[in-house]
């Protein structure tokens, strides 16, 4: 089934707007709550692999569309309910805090940073290939209990008469702690490269909301991949690394520190399918494709510009000259 | 000698380049001094080794900086230490004094730079070569690098302090100074070549750090995701097993001069400091 939602007033499509946090109508400025809707739904039903837009009619191939999407030819939500069923319906998402003029200047504002930056690369039109999409991310709640045992030592030396004496104190060192993790978040999508997906982290799950569908009226949303038996070990892998880590830092007042063995078990865990806000950008520069991301919630991006190869040569030569001439005056006077 | 200063002019670009990445790694704000490029040491044992050193900065005024590598590119584990020190703009006062250790896994040496008019006092061949082919030693052979190291960073600062005290009792005479008086300035083909390696070395890799800092980088830790005040300690021992104590004899020299005053042998680097040092193989 796809659904979108019309207005009660004017009969035009509803979004959900950012700004105002707000389903809308562009048309004649009606908003409401974001809520599970009853009423004013337009539904259409796959038919062999196609569907029909519910607001203009044009025939859509489904395998094009993940959860939901765009009409090409009116820009009505498109919304495939049956996509998120069962244990693919999302449990929370967060919504988008950055629309689309604070990503462009966030963009803009990057890419400025960037001192080998093409101009053309800066150029304003190439804002038109930024657009929103909700990913699909695990998050997970655990408790994990750490045991480690180490050896320590404390050394101290001093004199004695024409001796020098180093007293080496030996130290048998072991912890067990429990330690509670919240919301570790792990993307779930094959086609987003996991370590790039954890450089825009952190997001800020306070912002959860639970999922109902008109969040994603006007957004592409996507469908994990990845399901929750693939991601557990990932996220323990994880947490496992900041569990030791924090067990070990708690081991102070020594000379030296040997860990000897460390085990770290999951008492709890629990994994839930979100969806979280990131803006994506596409760029080909002189044959090469680009990908950006934008973390929808703080504005943090992720992702390498092109190289302009003039700039890096301006700022070779301008370094060279530089320190040539500086490494030429201290030659001089020291050799 | 062409042969010679063309071999130093590289050198002298390869640990420039490898100085400029190391040190563009830390913003420049923090006080970075070790710099375990070939991964020898744990995140918390570079951070208690950076400890130690602002310690003893702080207590005796000596600059520590601690370095590991993997690959010399071909020159001395000796060119290799002073090109970094030169290279890190490290040290304290007008001649940058100040004493780095490196572990060369390279060409298996440790080795003990000094740089500026103290630690190359102070810090006599003899004494230098007591502390590398001591504890440094023995654990570095022993695949213990850290301690090593900071056995390195323990003997340095205690010497220093003893030669030192030695020095200013009037126990020792003054150590020949570094050679190579200063005879103006005067602009050679050797000089011109090694000014322009260092100038392409400093620009390539500052375009290079432009180039490889463009991606961004992972901002969150296990901290981060921590539920606050949601940390049980079930059991939390640190049991003391024994006391081991070894003692050595202080070596006193035999030219009457004390200890401080043994002999400092220098040569320049490829940057043309005087350096003075000492290594020894594992
Ligand atoms: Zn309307
Ligand atoms: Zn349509």
């Amino acid at each position: 089934m796809v659904i979108n939602f019309n207005c009660p007033q004017c009969g035009a499509d509803l979004k959900y707007n950012i700004k105002k946090k707000l389903l809308h109508c562009e048309h004649c400025d009606y908003t409401e709550e974001v809520r599970e809707k009853q009423d004013g739904i337009r539904e259409s039903a796959d038919e062999d692999g196609r569907f029909h837009c519910p607001s203009c009619g044009a025939v859509h191939d489904a395998k094009e569309y993940d959860m939901s999407g765009i009409c090409a030819y009116c820009g009505a939500p498109l919304i495939i309910s049956e996509r998120m069923e069962g244990s693919y319906r999302p449990v929370k998402l967060i919504p988008f805090e950055y629309d689309k003029s604070q990503a462009d200047e966030a963009f803009l504002k990057w890419c400025d940073k960037g001192k080998l930056t093409p101009k053309e690369f800066k150029k304003k039109s190439i804002l038109n290939h930024l657009k929103p999409i909700y990913a699909p991310y695990w998050i997970s709640d655990s408790v994990v209990n750490t045991k480690m045992r180490a050896r320590a030592e404390r050394v101290r030396s001093y004199i004695v008469g024409d001796e020098e004496v180093i007293e080496t104190e030996h130290y048998s060192v072991y912890r067990d702690m429990d330690i509670e993790y919240e919301n570790v978040d792990y993307d779930g999508a094959l086609s987003l490269d996991d370590e790039e997906m954890h450089k825009l982290d952190p997001y800020s799950f306070e912002a959860l909301k639970d999922f109902v569908a008109p969040y994603l009226a006007g957004f592409e949303a996507r469908q994990y991949d990845m399901g929750a038996e693939e991601i557990a070990p990932l996220i323990q892998k994880r947490v496992r690394g900041y569990a030791e880590e924090h067990v070990r830092s708690s081991i102070v007042g020594y000379s030296s520190v040997m860990v000897m063995d460390s085990a770290t078990d999951f008492l709890s865990m629990n994994m839930d399918f979100v969806l979280l806000p990131l803006w994506f950008f596409e760029y080909n520069y002189k044959g090469k494709t680009y990908n950006f991301m934008m973390n929808g919630q703080t504005g943090k991006v992720v992702g390498e510009p092109p190289v302009s190869n003039g700039k890096a040569f301006a700022w070779f030569i301008g370094i060279f000259v530089i320190v040539f001439v500086i490494a030429l005056l201290i030659g001089g006077l020291l050799l | 000698m062409i042969f010679g200063s063309f071999r130093k002019l590289l050198t002298g670009l390869y640990i420039l380049m490898i100085t400029v990445f190391s040190a563009a790694a830390v913003t420049a704000a923090s006080e970075q001094r070790v710099y375990d490029d070939a991964g020898l040491f744990s995140d918390s044992e570079s951070r208690e080794l950076e400890e130690r050193i602002q310690e003893l900065k702080a207590e005796q005024g000596i600059d520590f900086v601690v370095v590991t590598t993997d690959n010399t590119y071909g020159s001395s584990t000796r060119d290799y230490a002073d090109d970094f020190y030169d290279n890190g703009g490290f040290g304290t006062g007008s001649d940058n004094a100040g004493v780095l250790y490196l572990i060369d896994m390279d060409n298996r040496q440790i080795y003990l730079s000094t740089c500026g008019q103290e630690p190359i006092r102070y810090l006599n061949d003899d004494t230098i070569q007591w502390i590398v082919g001591g504890e440094a030693l023995r654990h570095v052979s022993e695949g213990d690098y850290y301690r090593s190291a900071l056995s390195a960073i323990e003997d340095t600062a205690y010497y220093y302090e003893e030669n030192k005290n030695s020095y200013e009792n009037g126990g020792g005479s003054i150590s020949p100074s570094p050679k190579g008086a200063d005879n103006g300035f005067d602009l050679s083909a050797t000089e011109l070549g090694i000014s322009g390696g260092i100038g392409v070395a400093a620009a390539g890799g500052a375009v290079g750090v432009m180039k490889a800092n463009r991606g961004g980088k992972v901002t969150v830790t296990g901290h981060d995701y921590m539920k606050k005040g949601a940390v049980r300690i079930n059991d939390q021992r640190d049991m003391f097993i024994n006391r081991t104590i070894v003692r050595h004899r202080i070596r006193r020299d035999d030219d009457g001069g004390g200890h401080g005053g043994g002999f400092s042998s220098t040569h320049h680097s490829s940057g043309g400091v005087t350096h003075g040092g000492g290594g020894h193989g594992f």
